[in-house]
C-alpha cells in the first residue's frame, strides 16, 4: 500500500480503519496507538501506521512507547491516551461498521467501494486504482 | 505440482458505501481514488 500511494500522489487516499481482532493480545491497544497518533497530525500518524506495521506483531506496550518517541509523538499526551483508554470509542465504532459489513479478515480494502479481502499483490491493487482513475469524472 | 492458493479474493461487481468518517488517513481528502482499509496492526 505504501508503494500505491507513493506512486500516485494526490490521486490516491489511504483511510485506515482499525478492527482490532478480539483474540490477538496487543491489537486493541496498537489500534488505540494509531488514533492517539492520528490527533496528533496525519504525519504522525503516517509515521506511527508506518513504524507499527514494521514491527508487527512486536506490538506491546513498551515497544509502542518506542514507536511513538521514533515517530515523534508528544510522548506525554500519547501516555495518557493509553492509560485512559481514550480511543476506545473509534475503535468500538469501526468494529460496529466491521460488523454491519460483515467483515472477518484482514486486511480487507474498499477501493472505491470495490471490496478486496486478503493481501491482494501490488499489481492487482494497481490495476484497480488504475481502472478507477481511467473512469471519467463525474 | 504445487498449487498455491490465492490469499486474496477478486473484487465482487458490487461497490460497497462504506464511510470513511473521521477515520485517519494517507493522503489528499480529495482524492479521485479512496482505499479504506480494515487493519489490525498485529
Amino acid at each position: 500500500m505504501h508503494r500505491i500511494l507513493s506512486e500516485y500522489p494526490g490521486k490516491v487516499r489511504l483511510v485506515v480503519k482499525t478492527f482490532p481482532y478480539k483474540y490477538r493480545h496487543f491489537a486493541h491497544i496498537a489500534a488505540e496507538a494509531a488514533h492517539s497518533a492520528w490527533g496528533q497530525g496525519s504525519g504522525k500518524f503516517e509515521a506511527m501506521h508506518n513504524i507499527m506495521i514494521e514491527n508487527s506483531p512486536r506490538l506491546d506496550r513498551e515497544s509502542l512507547m518506542a514507536y511513538a518517541r521514533q515517530a515523534g509523538l508528544d510522548m506525554k499526551k500519547f501516555s495518557a491516551d493509553l492509560n485512559g483508554m481514550r480511543h476506545s470509542k473509534e475503535v468500538d465504532e469501526v468494529n460496529k461498521l466491521a460488523t454491519e459489513l460483515d467483515l472477518f479478515n484482514t486486511p480487507t480494502f474498499f477501493i472505491n467501494g470495490r471490496k478486496i479481502v486478503g493481501n491482494a499483490p501490488y499489481e492487482f491493487l494497481k490495476k484497480v486504482v488504475d481502472e478507477e482513475l481511467a473512469k471519467p469524472v463525474d | 505440482m504445487l498449487l498455491m492458493a490465492a490469499h486474496f479474493s477478486l473484487a465482487a461487481p458490487a461497490r460497497y458505501d462504506v464511510p470513511a468518517g473521521d477515520s485517519p488517513y494517507i493522503g489528499s481528502r480529495d482524492a479521485r481514488v479512496t482505499i479504506i482499509e480494515f487493519i489490525d496492526y498485529q
